[in-house]
């Protein structure tokens, strides 16, 4: 009986102790961004199946590479264009969206949507509680006038859902789709901006690998990279020396590219003519720490790395731009952006760590979390684990892409390994865990030498 | 190097985009009354109790009062059919009418003079 008793207690003991501090005391905003974070991923307005989550994918960034829409089963509602007959005609360009991941937008009207079209890729959606605000009022999307109504990043997912979700090109509002409420838009606007970074970084971070430390200096180096004049701190925000002037849309000439991939595929895409209609040819300034594994880059997908995104700069399209003559005229040489390879690769490098890093910060939030849980709490845990992965993948692959950091890459791939053992694990999920923690910790620190 | 970044300023400022706003795009599949961050805020619903048709200004008649809106020809007019279950059709000036339910939109909300746009629902016809 004695014994029994023990055994009881101990059991009880353990009972009591495994179900540890247990979630935090919901709160109105945390309660807001979590039915905002159902709505972006589960509603579908009554529409065609689609959710914001069906382009904006959480396993890619929150945006779609050709590479991920090629993981996808045929009946996914992405391509609804290709199963719905009602939208085989004007409401997307299959072809154009598996190969190269870009989305039809009526941006100058529907009055004609055989002709009047462009094509687009997903952005991602992080760090827009950073990214978005400018002076004159945020600016979202590629164009940053993506919003109807009044422009703002909460009215955003009504143009999206009459543009992506109707059933018909009729489009309908209570017959193709429903609009969504005041009470959804106030949630998915919660939900997006807890999405990623809430604030810009401070360079110069302090990096250990001096070919990274090099392409940093080079960013902020206003007469060699002059990068951190129209994005701050690697951010969506422009500084010319007279204070911050917020997010803004530059034209950079993009689309004055030759041999824009869709084109060698024999694929008629109409011209992206930006902001406005008629268009004046400028585009919005995405922040780049998140940069480096959210390719193919540019609005319309034109390059698929990070290092053919910064030597773009380096080329005739973008010097001869509006926006990089006014560089060149600024600059005491009269010279626009001019690098050589090695400074391409380093400039590169130091977006791939950045990147890397935030990455690792996510992770290691997530995985804190994880840590935090009661051992019931297995769904949650389960959740963020998922989350923590994937961050922790992409962190290991921005590093590996460029052959940087291998023994951060080492430290990220073991901590994947112990991730994935905390998902399959009952008892040792805490454990796991933490272990895991220390490797991002780790990498990290391998990284830069003091972190923010 | 301050002159020159402060001409910098200037000049982006010159070349680069006209100040934000939103897309109208997508503003004629909006329903009366359920433009986002617009209505109830910077547009005015209610009833047409007045057309001129030499000055291009209506009036409405709202639960604030009675509003006076001149057209111009960049104004976007558009009849509201979602009652019907039908989409928005393009209208023009001739499709204001006295008894019309119409929704405004301010080109600028401070003066409230020109209508940007004009959603228009018209009377249903007695039987």
């Amino acid at each position: 009986m004695r014994g029994g008793a023990t055994l009881a207690g101990v059991a009880a003991g353990l009972l009591l102790s495994a179900c540890g501090s247990g979630a935090p005391p919901s709160d109105p905003q945390a309660a807001l961004v979590a039915r905002g974070e159902r709505i972006f991923f589960e509603e579908t307005f009554a529409g065609n199946g689609r959710t914001c989550g069906t382009c904006h994918r959480a396993e890619d960034n929150f945006s779609l590479s050709p590479a991920f829409i090629a993981t996808l089963p045929a009946d996914d509602p992405l391509f609804v264009a290709e199963f719905v007959p009602e939208l085989a005609e004007n409401f997307e360009k299959p072809e154009l969206m598996r190969r190269f991941g870009l989305i039809l937008e009526n941006l100058d009207g529907f009055d004609d949507l055989e002709n009047r079209f462009v094509m687009r890729g997903v952005p991602h959606v992080l760090g827009l509680r950073s990214s978005v605000a400018s002076p004159d009022g945020p600016r979202t999307g590629w164009s940053g006038d993506g919003s109807p109504g009044d422009g703002s990043l909460r009215s955003f997912a009504v143009g999206a859902v009459i543009q992506h979700f109707t059933r018909t090109t009729r489009r309908v509002a209570g017959v193709d789709f429903r609009l969504p409420t005041e009470e959804e838009l106030d949630a998915l606007e919660a939900f997006q901006l807890s999405l990623g970074r809430q604030q810009d970084l401070a360079l110069p971070l302090p990096l250990r690998d001096p070919v990274a430390a090099r392409g940093q200096a080079i960013f902020l180096d206003p007469a060699l990279g002059k990068c951190n004049l129209c994005h701050v701190n690697a951010g969506a925000s422009a500084d010319f020396g007279g204070g911050n002037l917020g997010n803004r849309n530059f034209d950079t000439g993009v689309e004055a590219l030759p041999d824009q991939p869709a084109e060698l595929f024999g694929a008629e895409v109409p011209p992206d003519d930006g902001f406005g209609t008629p268009g004046d040819g400028t585009f919005n300034t995405p922040p780049l720490v998140e940069a480096a594994d959210t390719g193919p880059f540019f609005h319309d997908n034109a390059v698929p790395t990070i290092e053919a995104a910064v030597a773009f700069y380096d080329g005739d399209s973008f010097n001869s731009s509006p926006a990089g003559r006014v560089l060149a005229a600024a600059d005491p040489e009269g010279e626009g952006i001019e690098l050589d390879a090695t400074q391409i690769a380093a400039l590169a490098g130091f977006l791939r760590v950045i990147n890397g890093l935030e990455n690792i910060r996510a992770s290691a939030l997530l995985l804190e979390r994880v840590a935090g849980l009661g051992h019931f709490e297995r769904g949650e845990g389960a959740r963020l684990l998922d989350r923590a992965l994937e961050e922790t993948r992409d962190a290991r692959d921005v590093l590996a892409g460029a052959g940087l950091h291998p023994d951060a890459v080492a430290e990220l791939e073991r901590a994947r390994a112990l991730e994935e053992k905390a998902l399959c694990s009952i008892f040792l999920r805490a454990y796991h865990t933490r272990q895991a923690l220390r490797e991002v910790e780790q990498a990290r620190d391998r990284l830069a030498l003091a972190h923010q | 190097m301050r002159i020159r970044s402060l001409g910098i300023a200037l000049v982006v400022a010159l070349f680069c985009d006209a100040s934000a706003h939103g897309q109208l795009a997508t503003e004629r599949f909006i329903p009366i009354g359920q433009s986002p961050g617009i209505s109830g805020k910077l547009s005015t619903q209610g009833t047409i109790v007045s057309v001129e048709p030499e000055q291009r200004r209506f009036a409405i008649e709202s639960p604030s009062g009675r509003v006076s809106v001149r057209l111009e020809d960049s104004t976007r007019i558009w009849i509201d059919r979602h009652d019907q279950g039908q989409g928005a059709l393009a209208g023009s000036f001739d499709d204001l009418c006295e008894g019309c339910t119409a929704e405004v939109k301010y080109a600028d909300p401070e003066t409230r003079e020109v209508a940007e746009w004009v959603k228009l629902r018209l009377p249903t016809p007695s039987p």
